[in-house]
């Protein structure tokens, strides 16, 4: 660089200096600029928060006028590949802090700059503020921020530029947004949807982009019931033997316990749980408390059909097996708990089923689950569409249970009248296995009974005469699972109470 | 055999699209029985009603002092002017409880409701499903905090917890404006303000006059940290194929404003005329 040039330069670098130092000090008097305080769009991706780029969204746009000056219009112009179509439309809304006024005005939209022109018949005054709703205008298809720019004129004619608005954040559509958006283009989707009924409950559209969201919430009523489910069964277990134990005081805080929950709505439970437990300082993840209320609630249910199923097994049985030297846990977890397993099987997958649908009831304290994921999209769309999505999220589970239940059912009927299992293709291997378990149980009783049977013989000085006889007599009545179901019939009822 | 070719899951299949068929074939059957009503009544310039005689109104009764529950008994400024509205009608006003995020569908499906009121903010997304009549009720959204909280401004509830009514104005403004935070919907104020008690949730955006009205009574352990002004307004919804009905009641709404009704109605909800 020349020599010469240097002291210039360094006068530049001055001058630059002070002028800006100048500017600094005298920007707040400018203030009087009117400024853009708030530019955001609607999401306009079902179900998460991102706006996406090239789709129909709400922009809103806010700005205040500054002191001293008087606006008469405002041209706000929406960033370069933005779109306005033939069915924008432009709200103005002008208000002097929070109360609402008319002046008169004309908004315009232009398709061809991507631009609104808003003018006021008399200007706006200092501190009013201008929003403007925009509807149904698409932003670029970009990832990354983008500004609205514009000017705005003040009374006196002098045209100014508006500073940069806030940013907003654009995304590019994910691949279910774009199925649903080819499909709402379709000349058949047009002609399905133009029927009210299956618009408001079937759209296509709809349905397809509210699938990724709606399978979120499936998975949540999943994992809540999948964990909470085993938990009730220990609890339902130790109720239920804390019913039929011999001390009064057991059995009275097992009855209290699933009279209570028995005795009144999970809804209400959920909302004292959610509500009334942080109140006594109880802080826990309501994704946790859900799980610990469902297991709750469901521990009443399965203790009561536990308690049926066990004490459905005939009397004789625990009188045999007792006669035969077997100590009470023996006689429960050998002879009484294999055949109540057998027994309470299809009731408890019927309880796991109300238990899986009650999960719905967890939306009202918004705990995110399946029922509100797809309220979120009903609410936002006013369109039914997701509650259906929801229905068969709900039925993908239920349906195959329901089968299974009624299956089992079946079998369950069948063995214990006695009857062999009519045959039929394809099912032989689980029917299979379903006798293999109860001839499994009959020759472990009998072992059981054989062994002690010997046992009582040498130790016990059994009388010759009558010992055997009674034996075998037990022996018949621990193998024949008689069947008396009318407690568990009992425990099914209980579904249609809730 | 042939029957055994059809295997029972193939039965199922035929009845569900026989089912749906009939379905669609009897909406259709509908929907166009209705369009020709409209029109002949269009032409007539008559609205229909659901059940003739009274004018059946969809409210969500959470929101006081617009619409509530006392004693069973749906009360607020809403259910008074449509009663009065009414009354201008020559009908029977007949209100019924809906859930705030289902009146926009119940009315757009047209065979319930005739109209919905239950300060329902009039905009252009809404306007794709229902008619809206002229605004009745100029408003803005409040943010509401417990007294003490530690969020103390709006910038500060970015990242928090935040609660709203499901399908509401506060929800579409909190899911706008603010950034990353963790947003539940509620289906009645109520359970949002009991939320916002327990701590679960830092704030709720609600519309200002609720929010002055709950705080005022019940919920005096709130404060409304800003009120957000937006300038939204209040319409009652109808059903597109139903225009007239809302041109009735807009001009029920103008008899109402020259003959003073509407000022008596807001000094006795609001102890101001607006």
């Amino acid at each position: 660089m020349a020599a010469y040039l240097k002291p210039v330069l360094k006068h530049g670098l001055v001058t630059a200096l002070a002028l800006s130092l100048v500017l600094t000090f005298i920007s707040p008097l400018l203030a009087g600029a009117m400024s853009v305080d708030v530019t955001t769009a609607k999401s306009n991706e079902t179900g998460t928060g991102s706006v996406l780029g090239g789709e129909p969204t709400r922009v809103t746009w806010e700005a205040l006028v500054g002191d001293g000056e008087q606006v008469s219009a405002v041209r706000v112009e929406l960033p370069e590949g933005s779109s306005i179509t033939d069915d924008s439309s432009v709200k103005v809304t002008v208000l002097e802090g929070t109360t609402r006024l008319s002046p008169e005005n004309t908004a315009v939209m232009n398709k061809g700059d991507a631009s609104v022109d808003v003018s006021f018949a008399a200007p706006l005054q200092p501190g009013q503020r201008l929003r403007l709703e925009m509807y149904k205008v698409s932003l670029p298809n970009v990832n990354g921020e983008v500004t609205l720019s514009g000017t705005y004129t003040l009374a006196n004619g002098q045209v100014l530029d508006l500073a940069p608005s806030p940013a907003i954040e654009v995304t590019h559509a994910s691949t279910a947004e774009k199925i649903s958006n080819w499909l709402g283009e379709q000349p058949a989707v047009q002609a399905w949807n133009s029927v009210t009924f299956l618009r408001l409950f079937f759209q296509p559209e709809l349905i397809v982009s509210s699938i990724p969201i709606v399978a979120v919430g499936w998975l949540i009523s999943l994992g809540l019931v999948l964990v909470g489910f085993p938990l009730a069964i220990p609890i339902g277990l130790i109720a239920a033997f804390m019913k039929i134990a011999r001390a009064r005081i057991l059995h009275v805080l097992a009855a209290i316990y699933t009279g209570v929950v028995r005795g009144t709505p999970l809804f209400l439970q959920i909302y004292i749980a959610f509500f009334g437990l942080p109140l006594l300082g109880i802080d826990i993840n309501q994704y946790v408390l859900a799980i610990i209320v469902l297991a709750v609630n469901s521990g009443a249910y399965l203790c009561e059909i536990f308690r049926a199923g066990i004490q459905s097994v005939p009397n004789g049985q625990f009188e045999a097996a007792r006669s035969l030297g077997m100590t009470g846990p023996q006689t429960m977890f050998y002879v009484i708990i294999p055949q109540t397993i057998r027994r309470v099987i299809p009731t408890m997958t019927s309880e796991f089923i109300l238990l899986y649908k009650d999960t719905s009831l967890l939306a009202a304290v918004g705990v995110m689950e399946l029922m509100l994921y797809s309220r979120s999209i009903v609410s936002l769309t006013g369109n039914m569409t997701p509650y259906i999505v929801a229905a068969c999220f709900y039925l993908i589970v239920t349906l195959p249970l329901i089968r299974v239940v009624g299956n089992l059912e079946k079998r369950l009927a069948l063995a214990d009248s006695g009857g062999s299992a009519p045959k039929k293709k394809g099912r032989k291997n689980r029917r299979g296995a379903f006798a293999q378990m109860r001839e499994e149980i009959a020759v472990n009783t009998e072992q059981a009974a054989e062994e002690l049977q010997e046992q009582v013989r040498i130790e016990a000085h059994v009388d010759d005469a009558s010992g055997p006889l009674d034996m075998d007599e037990a022996l018949d009545e621990l193998q024949d699972g008689a069947a008396v179901d009318a407690q568990i019939a009992d425990a099914d009822e209980r579904g249609a109470q809730r | 055999m042939l029957k055994g070719k059809f295997s029972k899951a193939a039965v199922f299949g035929l009845a569900c699209i026989a089912v749906v068929g009939m379905l669609a074939l009897s909406a259709c059957g509908g929907s166009s029985q209705s369009s020709s009503a409209s029109s002949s009544s269009a032409a007539s310039d008559e609205y229909t009603l659901v059940t003739p005689g009274t004018l059946t109104v969809a409210t969500s009764p959470d929101y006081a002092p617009m619409e509530y529950q006392e004693n069973g008994e749906i009360k607020g400024y809403d259910i008074a002017l449509i009663k009065e509205v009414a009354k201008h009608l020559g009908l029977n006003a007949d209100v019924q409880n809906q859930a705030f995020d289902s009146l926009v569908t119940q009315v757009a499906g047209g065979k319930t409701f005739d109209c919905a009121i239950s300060a329902i903010t009039i905009d252009d997304e809404r306007a794709e499903q229902v008619a809206f009549t002229d605004a009745y009720y100029d408003s803005n959204l409040a943010i509401v905090v417990l007294k003490g909280s530690d969020v103390t401004s709006r910038d500060a509830l970015n990242g928090q917890a935040i609660g709203a009514q499901s399908g509401s104005s506060g929800e579409a403004w909190a899911k706008e404006n603010l950034k990353d935070i963790a947003y539940t919907p509620f289906q009645e104020t109520p359970d949002m303000l009991a939320a916002l008690r327990t701590g679960k949730i830092k704030a709720v955006i609600y519309d200002e006059p609720a929010a002055a009205y709950s705080i005022a009574h019940e919920y005096d352990d709130c404060d409304i940290l800003e009120v957000i002004p937006t300038g939204e307004q209040y319409g009652i919804i109808v059903n597109t194929d139903n225009v007239a009905l809302a041109e009735a009641i807009n001009n029920a709404l103008a008899e109402m404003q020259a003959d003073g009704t509407i000022a008596r109605l807001q000094q006795e909800w609001f102890g101001a005329a607006k």
